[in-house]
């Protein structure tokens, strides 16, 4: 755990340089003595160094003491496929529609979390996103992604 | 009688309030006993159903199913020794035990009538302190109102993390995010990089979606966790009916649960798993024969069933009357209630009235309905314990997807709550607790706009948070709750092997 903490604290402090950068160029209110849009934003980079700055002490204290124990945490090949697949399936939406994505990264889904039945896989993975798309799309008349087909 | 509680009760009794508390807890029960599923993945599901519905209906809803979701807990509990939610842990203690020799019904029907039990004594203090305090809150001024926000943040981010450190860098990051879009006091354009989307800043539901949702999908992937864990779940049992002896015996613990619940339910962050085992230990200290905990006793089933299920409503509480969530349940409901446009506060009782009593009847309700599904269904709802993950998961994550488009009809939301996704994996890999982020996303845009109000009419002088009483109070608070967390954090480390 305490490489990781060194990793997040970096990753934090350059983010809070980064976000304190964009804090000063925000506009300043004229008024005298009253708070303006960049305040609460400075205050917030102020509190996430300090603390990023706290993370990072501590890591190197912990690396230093021998105490990271902790086995490198990697996602499992299920998982980053499912990542994967969540992505693909978002980048599809808007060309494919909400059905036609949604009945193959549901049969995607189901593989991963362990369905070896293709009649199964094949008919849930149809019935489940079309009985959601009409339940919503005319049921409840949320209008749901819809690609080049309509649907 | 104050009219706007005969308007409150009259909407909860609406046939259309009604139906929608029944199937509130209908699906709660469900969600609470499946192992994997939690009460907040169980409302964000059920989100875009709010959308259409009116707010009286939609807040049933949620409530039926916040409700049942923690006697649900109990049933995969007591028959498996896994607890559905969180909250049942301390149940599957005595209750497996009771499972195994046999007595699965009775320890049901002990869980289902404790947790009736405390859900009607925190009723009760919900009806009579919720309007009281919703009073006081109405004199509280820009200083008071940052001080209470601040507060209701730093307890919470030391409940909610193992590492005061990472708790408090959750909130901030939360905070970072609230910043994006319009700025609530100008209304200038801040981090939004030109974008139209951004302008209107991050939904928190989309963040809220993506950050519980997501991660809770990949753990699911995990190989031990594949299948359906119910399989065997669907053996007999007796008669789930409370015998009276029963009752009487469990009195004690029950009222000891429900006190014990409804008052550490008010506390923000406690939540039901340390109300439960609380609830159980001091049910224990008062038994006469405190030996026999831990080997079925009827006892050990009661307490933290009665202290779960009045959690909910002791969180309800600070929700109604200070717009504060008590927990995540509470944080989504004060984001189910905003997007009807309704914002939990004590103006909400001064404005309206019928709808603030309306929820506090509606949760009287869902109550009730849980305790009649639960004793009638219960035979029906222990076989869905077998429902495959391998149909329910891509389900979820396909409702994902509906729900955070739905919110505006946008795309970016779905990327947002994606991405949020990812958040919530890297802070899963660096064990950081989302909880803080959440409630921060929930109090981020109120504590920077009582800051700015009161300093602007202090002409920039800090001493106006220190001359109000009520804000000195709350700054007290706040400094005990972080030293107290401080010091928490340095005991459980010193205590760890190693550590």
């Amino acid at each position: 755990m305490a490489r990781r903490n060194v990793v997040a604290a970096l990753a934090l402090l350059a983010f809070g340089a980064w976000y304190a950068w964009l804090s000063a160029g925000l506009p300043e209110r004229h008024m005298p003595n009253t708070p303006g849009p960049s305040f609460f934003p400075l205050v917030i980079v102020t509190l996430l160094v300090g603390l990023a700055l706290a993370l990072l002490i501590k890591g190197i204290a912990d690396l230093r003491s021998g105490r990271d124990r902790d086995a490198p945490g990697r996602l499992s090949p299920g998982a980053l496929s499912a990542v994967t697949a969540f992505l693909v399936y978002l980048g599809a939406l808007p060309f494919a529609g909400f059905v036609v994505s949604s009945v193959i990264f549901f049969a995607v889904l189901m593989v991963l979390y362990g369905g070896r039945k293709p009649l199964l896989i094949g008919v849930a993975a149809t019935l489940v996103p079309v009985a959601l798309f009409v339940i919503f799309r005319y049921g409840f008349q949320i209008v749901l992604p819809h690609g080049v087909l309509g649907f | 009688m104050n009219p706007d509680v005969l308007a409150g009760f009259q909407q909860s009794v609406l046939p259309s309030s009604l139906l929608a508390t029944a199937i509130g807890a209908f699906l709660g029960l469900i969600v609470g006993m499946i192992p994997g599923m939690t009460i907040s993945t169980g409302i964000i599901v059920l989100l875009p159903l709010t959308f259409v519905l009116d707010p009286n209906m939609s807040i049933a809803l949620l409530l039926g199913l916040y409700v049942a979701g923690m006697t649900g807990g109990s049933f995969s509990a007591i028959l498996l020794n896994i607890p559905g939610t969180p909250s049942a842990s301390a149940t599957a203690t005595d209750g497996y035990p009771l499972s195994r020799r046999g007595e699965a019904g009775r320890a049901l029907g002990i869980s289902i009538s404790a947790s009736f039990a405390g859900g009607i004594v925190s009723f009760l203090c919900l009806f009579l302190i919720a309007p009281n305090l919703a009073e006081i809150a109405l004199q509280f001024q820009a200083p008071d109102l940052f001080s209470l926000v601040l507060f209701g943040l730093t307890i919470i981010c030391g409940f909610a993390s193992r590492s005061l450190i990472k708790g408090l860098l959750s909130a901030v990051i939360g905070l970072a995010i609230v910043t994006i879009g319009q700025d609530p006091v100008m209304g200038s354009a801040r981090f939004t990089f030109d974008q139209a989307e951004l302008l209107a800043g991050i939904h928190f539901l989309t963040a809220l979606i993506g950050l519980f949702a997501i991660p809770q999908l990949i753990d699911n992937l995990r190989p031990g966790l594949l299948g359906s864990p119910g399989q065997d779940a669907g053996s007999r049992f007796g008669s789930v009916l409370p015998r009276l002896a029963d009752l009487v015996c469990v009195r004690l613990p029950a009222l000891i649960g429900s006190l014990v619940g409804t008052f550490l339910g008010i506390l923000p962050g406690v939540g039901g798993p340390i109300a439960a085992f609380i609830s159980y230990d001091y049910a224990k200290k008062f038994s006469k024969t405190p030996e026999k905990f831990g080997s079925g006793v009827i006892e050990g089933v009661a307490a933290p069933e009665a202290a779960n299920n009045a959690v909910a409503g002791g969180a309800l509480i600070p929700m109604m009357t200070l717009g504060i969530p008590g927990d995540p349940v509470t944080a989504i409901l004060i984001g189910a209630l905003l997007i009807h446009g309704l914002a939990p506060g004590p103006l909400l009782f001064m404005e309206r009235g019928d709808f603030a009593y309306g929820v506090i009847f509606s949760y009287f309700w869902a109550n009730i309905f849980n305790l009649v599904i639960a004793l009638a269904g219960i035979r029906f709802l222990v076989k869905l314990l077998a429902t495959p993950k391998v149909l329910l998961m891509p389900t979820i994550a396909i409702l994902c997807v509906i729900g955070s488009y739905a919110l505006r009809n946008s795309y970016f939301d779905v990327y947002a709550m994606f991405f949020f996704g990812l958040v919530g994996l890297a802070m899963r890999w660096l064990d950081m607790p989302v909880v803080p982020l959440l409630l921060a996303l929930v109090l981020g845009p109120q504590l920077e706009e009582h800051l700015r109000i009161a300093l602007t009419g202090s002409h920039g002088q800090i001493e106006v948070f220190f001359t109000s009483p009520f804000s000195l109070l709350f700054l007290i608070l706040s400094v005990c709750s972080v030293v107290w967390s401080f010091w928490l954090d340095r005991r459980q480390r010193n205590a760890a092997p190693g550590g």
